[in-house]
């Protein structure tokens, strides 16, 4: 029994039916961080590939965003945003919920714009999700460089904004964000390969997301009951609320929004990679 | 048992057919009802493989049951027809899927090479394809640096390097990602046949690569359609027959049993009457014939086609060693064997068999036969030559 034993401690990998769906292999992904980096490069570089304006993409499409949001919500529908300039309120909204889409559409891909490479190479599946989150950061970092140079030029015209030690949060926010892409993303990716058809419900359903989500207004303007209460269920609120506030000064942060909100990402992340590993076993044999 | 880098123990892999629907989850749950009513399954199938689990007419099983070790340094030929299970065990191996019962245990870096080329982005450049590709295959940044100028002579492309690939034609792109492929080296190569593709020049570079990293120490599992390529490059074979271990020795004892195997299946599904069937068991016996009476040689089926009309055009032959020497320099269908059976069907009449035999022995092949449609043998041999002395008689029945 002893040798048996040595000798199984002697194999490189051993290949067995069942591995526990909790499984996340934290060393392998490590070992693959290379390939992670030359999935990011090749991301990154192909996306905006031969178009006129290449990466400048990545800052025009906040900044029409946030032009069209001031001009229909603060000026036509006259929407308070609290006291912040309009530009940078809806900016800010912009670009956070900019980067958990693009973490949601990306990592939901995952399997079916993949299918070829899983079909004849093993990596941990997980890779390219992981991959997909430290693109859209890129992205993220840009547009915020585009944020702070307008907010600059806001502070300097007197606008009642006040930044502080508050903006530590900033990683914190990203990370959250990041995990809920990550697990939403996983989630529907893991239906999307059974049932094709729910990747069309996808856009559609992150758009209505964002309206419920206090991008183009103030949570403060919702009304107490059991409206507010949903919305508390919601946990992108509270994240755009602690970015509205660290950076500005203006926001509705409690204690309690921020821990349900951080239980419901914690939950989508755990049920997310459970769905991802679920289907990462199966998806040769079905796709 | 120190030097086995590959253990495949009772490995079983099953899969399920037909669309996902609704309607299997209503049989299925069907099933379940009746058995727990303790009433006949409606939907049972005859095939049961496990009595324990609930059966299902949606469940095949690829594999069945495989037991296996390969020591290092072996270069095993995998043959079997399509369907026998091959692609399965390759996919088990490369952990692209995961197996149903048993384990695989392995030992060493392992480089399974299914398609040349995967992960090709046609936006980026060749070089940063080739790290691209390279990193996907599990090599590390350091290692593509120090092989990459190799890549690159290997490939013949060094001035399109920075050129984004999907300018490239499609004979370049296929060299470069052999290229890459070609110096993964790892402890345990796993290698499709088909992968050796470009134009004739190209494809001899890539088995010579594929002989190279086989004389370096490396343990190879080839799967490959032809017996000779396996009697060529490996030392062992192991042969899949429906999903089942058949055989595994060496090369040459597996590929005999491939070979029979074949031309059985020559008998029983060719159309009745027809004198091919005749013809295919001929040609089934005259390669075990040579086989075993020949020794220091090789034996060379130069083409097996399946028609839609179900004819099967096989040539056989023996080459000598001697002869294998030289022959390596040439492209192997200018050089003729030593001994060269030709047959005639309705795909290539009795003349222009003749005329292959003429040009046979003028090119050193010593005699030249012809299996006629009705099972009689034509010896011909080159005048002057030693003529063969064989157990076979000029009709075989």
């Amino acid at each position: 029994m002893n040798l048996d034993q040595t000798e199984k401690n002697t194999w490189t990998t051993v290949i067995e039916p069942r591995v526990s769906l909790f499984h996340v292999p934290w060393k392998e992904i490590w070992e693959y961080r290379e390939l992670i980096m030359r999935m990011v490069h090749r991301d990154y570089v192909s996306r905006y590939k031969q178009t006129f304006f290449g990466s400048l993409w990545y800052l025009l499409q906040p900044l029409f965003t946030s032009l069209m949001f001031t001009l229909v919500f603060s000026n036509i529908a006259k929407i308070s945003t609290g006291g912040i300039p309009p530009m940078l309120f809806f900016m800010a909204g912009t670009v956070c919920w900019g980067y958990f889409s693009a973490c949601v559409t990306g990592t939901a891909t995952t399997f079916i714009s993949n299918s070829s490479l899983f079909d004849k190479v093993y990596f941990p599946r997980l890779v390219v999700p992981i991959s997909q989150l430290i693109v859209n950061l890129v992205g993220f970092v840009m547009q915020m460089a585009l944020f702070l140079g307008f907010y600059v030029w806001y502070a300097w015209h007197g606008a009642p904004i006040s930044m502080g030690w508050r903006i530590i949060v900033l990683p914190v926010l990203l990370i959250q964000m990041g995990a809920l892409g990550l697990g939403v993303g996983c989630f529907v990716s893991a239906i999307t390969t059974r049932f094709r058809d729910l990747q069309i419900l996808l856009t559609f359903f992150i758009q209505l997301w964002m309206y419920g989500s206090c991008v183009v207004y103030p949570l403060s303007l919702v009304p107490p009951g059991p409206i507010h209460t949903l919305y508390l269920l919601n946990p992108m609120v509270s994240v755009i609320e602690a970015f509205r506030y660290a950076f500005m000064g203006q926001g509705t942060v409690t204690l309690f929004e921020v821990s349900i909100s951080f239980v419901v990402s914690i939950i989508t992340i755990f049920v997310g990679v459970l769905l991802f590993n679920k289907t990462e076993r199966h998806c040769v044999d079905i796709l | 048992m120190s030097d086995v880098v590959i253990k495949i123990e009772n490995l079983s892999k099953k899969y399920r057919l037909g669309v996902i629907s609704r309607q299997m989850l209503v049989d299925q749950i069907e099933s379940w009802v009746a058995r727990k009513l303790k009433r006949p399954d409606p939907h049972a199938s005859v095939f049961d493989h496990q009595t324990d689990r609930m059966p299902t007419p949606y469940d095949f099983w690829a594999l069945q049951d495989i037991n296996l070790e390969i020591k290092k340094g072996d270069v095993v030929g995998i043959m079997g027809r399509n369907g026998s299970g091959k692609s399965t065990l390759l996919k088990l191996l490369s952990r692209i899927t995961a197996p149903t019962e048993g384990r695989i245990s392995i030992r060493g870096r392992i480089a399974s090479l299914l398609e040349v080329g995967t992960g090709f982005n046609y936006e980026l450049t060749g070089k940063e394809n080739v790290y691209l590709n390279g990193s996907i295959l599990g090599l590390k940044q350091k290692e593509i640096d120090d092989r990459y100028s190799r890549i690159v002579e290997f490939a013949e492309i060094a001035d399109f390097m920075e050129t984004p690939v999907k300018r490239y034609s499609s004979g370049m792109r296929v060299r470069l990602a052999f290229a890459v492929a070609a110096h993964l080296e790892p402890e345990i190569l796993i290698l499709d046949e088909v992968l050796a593709v470009g134009d004739a020049k190209f494809q001899e570079k890539c088995l010579n690569r594929i002989s190279e990293i086989r004389d370096s120490g490396t343990t190879v599992l080839f799967v490959s359609h032809s017996a000779q390529s396996v009697l060529d490059l490996c030392t062992h074979g192991v042969l899949l027959q429906e999903g089942r271990l058949v055989a595994h020795g060496t090369a040459r004892e597996v590929t005999e049993k491939y070979l029979e195997s074949l031309h059985l299946s020559h008998a029983e599904d060719a159309l009745s009457g027809a004198v091919e069937s005749h013809v295919g068991l001929q040609a089934g016996k005259i390669a075990q014939l040579l086989a075993q009476q020949l020794p220091d040689g090789h034996l060379v089926f130069n083409a097996a086609i399946e028609t839609p009309d179900g004819i099967r055009t096989i040539d056989v032959g023996w080459i000598s060693n001697s002869r294998m020497k030289t022959m390596r320099t040439e492209p192997t269908w200018s050089a003729a064997p030593d001994i060269s059976v030709a047959i005639v069907s309705r795909k290539r009449p009795v003349q222009e068999a003749e005329i292959d035999n003429h040009f046979l022995l003028k090119s050193g092949a010593r005699e030249a036969w012809i299996v006629m449609p009705d099972g009689t043998l034509d010896r011909r041999t080159q005048s002057g030559g030693p003529r063969m002395q064989l157990a076979i008689g000029e009709k075989i029945s």
